[in-house]
């Protein structure tokens, strides 16, 4: 109940510190706080002269607000996107304002936002932030800087601010803002803010531009290693095409006499016409190395920045050259299970990326349904990697049906700590701890 | 302030201009009596304008020193408490300055030009860099600095009007270093005269303000008041609905010769006359007692000798005070004590400084001698005249002697009546006591005091209102009584044989059920008040200056960490320009034999151009195998220069060796 009122009220602290910080400068901010100090001590104006300076600051902020009133103007803004980002590296897009106003206009601040949302309660309770070990009981307890770490991530990026001195009337201003993605997925821009500072300098003037669009930035990419995994090359009939979706393969060998079973799609119907018997067309079998990359998806008690190493992992597993032969299946559950297949002129590094963007952790675990995709697919692949999140009872029935299924198997935990717990050793799992990621990547390529 | 990520605009604060730091530390001199300290913090901080050189304060030099800030406004805030109680946090904003120099130093003489956020605030330091740019940055604190010293020039409240302009002069100028540069001057001007005016307005409707209320508020209080101890005048609680709540604030402290096994009663003043809640007395006139020669004491009875001494320790807040005293009060001796005068109604008075002061009570065997009973003190206000009627007639009083009077009241009210702090019911004004003798029988010490000295002077004996304090908590650990506020008790004298005698009628319980009221704070403020009057009090005959000294004494040793941190620390050279700084670090190797050598040959043959190396330099001024020779040489010499792995004494000899040879 406590909780619940505390979360409660802290969108409107939220909203309250947002709305702070756009609108007041630095010195304004000072004044803003030397304001409640001042009117603290001068309360009683007959012990202190405090008064005298609480008023004077009371004044320059409400003159300050007032002043801020006169900026108004009709601009227009047309934001150009990158199609892709990736997190932690800096893009640069450009916007084009346009000052559609008779005057000119001077020392202007251009404020690009991304959409704030707001977690649910159940949401916000899940997140797990690592710093919080660091804070003090207080802070843990209320956890408003929690708040602060989701809504930024929730948010995706930071923008910063430009600075646009001089505008002429009736003319247009291209001008380069740089992003810098803090999450992969898609990255919602809400609105554009063209601010300007009243006379005093202490309180901004804003004219809000809607101007909604989307960003997809793609999961972090580590350096993989290459693995040497025991795979033979296995059968797939109806050759590459088939492996992935539907359609035959195109290696044309011979022309034979119709079997009963053969589909009517092989029949020859030229030779038909002149033998007068069906002739079917014959393909060459397909015979080639297939890997599948399950990710684990299942999060309990985990952070959540573990998963984001997960998926980085994969991706950087997904997109790395392979061997030329070799089709890559990336296999997860997500509210259904998915298996997306790369390589050999299927499906890009690009497309992948796209669908790990998207990825989500899931919060009730269900293991079952990896275990049936991967006896589904077991026959098709020559080899496993499975990227886990945590190494309980269920995740290790899935490692035992795993080696029962007699494919050679690469098995990667994301771990937080740095202890190493016995299972580990026993399963042959090679752990790749939060802190070191590239490093105990690397540590897999010698191993 | 630099929140970019939570789309904002705010950028960091920028430096004060230069002087401003200087004017608002003179303006805080100028209204708190520091000027001389003024002036010196103000050139120390605007001195590094001029010089060139600045310390490397690392991030944990800085850390330190901000908790030593920190330590430093924690002691000052219990020394001033101590000596000040609440009324010192105008004396902590007074001081605030000093506390924050050791930032601003570092701020003003270190590299950084700013502080850390991570310093001022250990959660953030606790974060380290994961705290991330939004709330991990570097700020100016010039500017607070500046406001924070026109906040602790404001509780020198002086100059009213001076002050307000001179916070005009400072701000505006602060302002005019942030104005807008896109608005014209005369835009800027037109605002801040906008701002002057009516901030001018606002600061004197805020002084109507206080005085209006505090007139209304003065007045509701008359109406409602609370105790004091006016000689001529005092209120009940009688008619008072709720629980009677008085505070665990210790009033006065009592060190007796031997331990005494029953309540020791210290009277303030008596009283004559009831009517309506208030007992009062007719103008009462003090004697002036007059001094021992050659001592500071005063005899009430010149001719009697003390029987016991005990030593009080008070607070005083005004230099003249009703004290507290015993009914057997012989004489007051105390160098803090400046007059004593006595009044006919039992009241002492005394002149002495403010705050704790202690002095020595002479006890003799007889009591001090009041006034002789007037016919005031026969009076029963008209409304109860019938209902004391009624009870005098009830216990046949009118028939007794005075003696079994006495005890037929005593024993009257111990057995109807019982001792509550809390009233329930309404009363009707001016039959409070009324509901209290025939209906409710319970009350507080008020009701009892009141309606036995009524009851005796309805059976004819003289009697007064007395109140002051039950002097019967033992504190073992400071070794002395510890009189509350809540000890404060009424009872009554009565006037039989030609003498005044006490009688108190409340049922003894009244201690331990007020008592129970104590809050779980109380050891902690008489742990305070202890600290406070170990600190500002001083000896009663002795002219030892006050300990509270020992308190400054304190700082020496921060004195000296600071001065230590401050001059150990490796000085670096700064640009003129701040935002440029070239270290130079005094580099291993610097001290090699080669360098004169090299200077000679510079002298003697030609300079080495920028960036020449030695063995290019060397074969440029000495073609031919002349140059041979030296290679050896410039080989060992960036050896001992450059090699960190290598045996840095042997290095150096080898190249003396070889310089040697080469002469």
């Amino acid at each position: 109940m406590l909780r619940k009122l505390i979360f409660a009220n802290f969108k409107l602290v939220y909203r309250f510190s947002q709305w702070l910080r756009q609108r007041f400068t630095s010195t304004g901010m000072l004044i803003l706080l030397i304001m409640p100090v001042a009117g603290v001590f001068g309360f009683d104006t007959r012990s202190t002269l405090s008064f005298q300076i609480f008023s004077i600051t009371l004044i320059l902020l409400i003159t300050a607000m007032f002043f801020s009133l006169f900026f108004r103007g009709r601009f227009s803004i047309i934001r150009k996107l990158p199609e892709y980002g990736s997190v932690g590296i800096p893009l640069n897009y450009s916007c084009i304002i346009r000052n559609e106003n008779k005057t000119a206009k001077r020392g202007l601040v251009v404020i690009d936002e991304l959409k704030n949302q707001f977690p649910s309660l159940a949401k916000f309770s899940k997140f797990k932030d690592p710093l919080d070990k660091k804070r003090n009981r207080i802070d843990r307890f209320i956890g408003y800087p929690r708040l602060v770490n989701v809504m930024q991530k929730l948010r995706g990026g930071t923008i910063k601010p430009i600075n646009v001195d001089y505008i002429a009337e009736k003319s247009e201003l291209e001008t380069s803002l740089q992003l810098t993605p803090l999450r992969r997925g898609y990255i919602q821009f809400d609105q554009t803010r063209l601010a300007m500072a009243e006379p005093l300098g202490l309180f901004q003037g804003q004219k809000i531009i809607n101007n909604k669009d989307r960003l997809l930035i793609l999961p972090k990419l580590y350096k993989p290693p290459r693995l040497n995994l025991q795979g033979k090359r296995t059968y797939h009939h109806g050759g590459i095409n088939n492996a992935s979706t539907v359609g035959d393969s195109q290696e044309f060998i011979s022309l034979r006499d119709y079997h009963p079973g053969d589909p009517i799609r092989s029949i020859h119907w030229r030779s038909f016409a002149k033998l007068n018997k069906p002739i079917v067309k014959e393909y060459q079998d397909e015979y080639f190395t297939r890997y599948g990359l399950i990710l684990d998806t299942f999060l309990d008690t985990q952070a959540e920045s573990i998963f984001e190493d997960a998926v980085s992992v994969a991706a950087s597993f997904m997109t790395a050259q392979k061997e030329q032969d070799a089709l890559l299946d990336l296999m997860f559950v997500g509210n259904t299970p998915y298996r997306f297949t790369s390589g050999r002129g299927l499906a890009g590094a690009e497309n992948i990326l796209e669908v790990l963007a998207c990825v989500q952790p899931v919060y009730e675990s269900n293991i079952n349904e990896v275990e049936l995709m991967i006896r589904q697919h077991s026959r098709e692949c020559s080899a496993f990697i499975c990227i886990l999140l945590e190494l309980d009872e269920s995740r290790l029935r899935l490692i035992k049906t795993l080696s029962e299924l007699n494919i050679p198997i690469k098995l990667l935990l994301l771990k937080e700590s740095a202890e190493t717990k016995s299972a580990e050793t026993e399963n042959d799992i090679h752990v790749i701890h939060h802190d070191d990621v590239q490093q105990d990547l690397d540590a897999l390529w010698t191993t | 302030m630099d929140n970019l990520s939570n789309n904002t605009v705010n950028t960091k604060l920028s430096p004060a201009p230069p002087g401003l730091i200087l004017a608002g530390l003179l303006v805080w001199g100028w209204q708190t009596q520091f000027m001389i300290y003024a002036i010196a913090i103000g050139l120390l901080l605007e001195l590094p304008l001029f010089i060139k050189w600045r310390i490397d304060f690392s991030d944990k030099d800085t850390n330190q020193l901000a908790d030593l800030s920190g330590v430093l406004f924690f002691i000052l805030t219990i020394y001033v408490f101590v000596n000040y109680s609440f009324q010192g946090i105008y004396k902590i904003l007074e001081l605030l300055p000093f506390v924050l120099l050791l930032l601003m130093l570092v701020q003003c003489y270190g590299i950084q030009n700013g502080i850390k956020t991570s310093a001022l605030f250990i959660s953030i330091r606790r974060l380290g860099e994961r705290a991330g740019p939004d709330i991990l940055y570097t700020t100016n604190i010039g500017m607070p600095y500046v406001f924070i010293c026109l906040i602790s020039a404001s509780s020198g409240n002086k100059y009213s009007d001076y002050f307000f302009a001179v916070c005009v002069v400072i701000i505006g100028w602060l302002l005019l270093t942030q104005r807008t540069k896109h608005y014209s001057k005369t835009t800027w001007f037109t605002s801040v005269v906008f701002v002057i005016f009516f901030s001018y307005l606002t600061q004197n409707g805020l002084q109507q303000i206080q005085n209006n209320s505090e007139a209304f508020f003065l007045k509701l209080f008359e109406q409602y008041g609370w105790r004091s101890t006016d000689p001529e005048r005092t209120s009940t609680s009688i008619g008072s609905l709720g629980r009677l709540k008085l505070s665990d604030r210790i009033i006065f402290r009592v060190k007796a010769d031997k331990p005494s096994p029953t309540p020791l009663y210290f009277r303030e003043t008596s009283y004559s006359t009831y009517e309506y809640g208030s007992w009062r007395n007719p103008k009462v006139e003090f004697d002036i007692i007059g001094k021992t020669p050659g001592k500071n004491e005063w005899r009430l009875n010149k001719n009697k000798l003390d029987k016991e001494t005990m030593d009080v320790a008070i607070y005083l807040q005004d230099q003249s005070a009703i004290i507290p005293v015993p009914d057997n009060i012989n004489s007051l001796a105390g160098k803090d004590l400046i007059q004593l005068e006595t009044s006919v109604y039992g009241s002492t008075r005394i002149e002495a400084r403010e705050g704790w002061i202690n002095y020595r009570l002479g006890i003799s065997d007889h009591d001090f001698v009041e006034a002789t009973p007037t016919p005031e003190d026969l009076g029963i206000p008209p409304n109860y005249k019938t209902d004391f009627e009624q009870i005098a007639v009830k216990l046949g009083l009118y028939s007794k002697s005075q003696k079994e009077i006495i005890k037929s009241v005593q024993q009257y009210f111990k057995d109807e009546f019982y001792y509550s702090i809390t009233q329930n019911h309404r009363y009707t004004k001016g039959q409070y006591l009324s509901r209290f003798l025939f209906k409710d029988k319970k009350g507080h010490c008020e009701y009892f005091a009141t309606a036995t000295a009524l009851l005796l002077r309805e059976a004819g004996i003289p009697a007064r209102y007395t109140i002051g304090y039950s002097v019967q908590e033992y504190s073992n650990w400071q070794g002395t009584y510890l009189v509350r506020a809540r000890h404060a008790h009424a009872w009554l004298k009565y006037y039989i044989d030609g003498e005044w005698h006490n009688m108190d009628t409340t049922p003894s319980v009244w201690a331990p059920m007020e008592a129970e009221d104590r809050t779980i704070l109380e050891p902690l403020m008489d742990l305070f008040s202890w600290l406070r009057y170990k600190t500002t009090s001083s000896d009663i005959e002795s002219d030892t200056k006050s300990n509270a000294d020992w308190m400054l004494w304190m700082l020496i040793p921060l004195g000296a960490y600071l001065s230590w941190r401050f001059y150990s620390k490796q000085r670096v050279e700064q640009n003129n320009n701040r935002d440029t700084i070239h270290l130079e670090f005094d580099r291993y190797g610097t001290d090699s034999p080669l360098y004169p050598l090299i200077k000679q040959i510079e002298q003697e043959a030609d300079h080495r151009q920028a960036g020449e190396t030695l063995m290019a330099w060397i074969k440029r001024i000495f073609p031919g195998s002349k140059a041979d020779k030296y290679y050896e040489l410039i080989t060992l010499h960036n050896t001992y220069r450059f090699n960190p792995a290598g045996n840095k004494r042997e290095e150096k000899k080898q190249i003396s060796d070889s310089l040697d040879s080469l002469a």
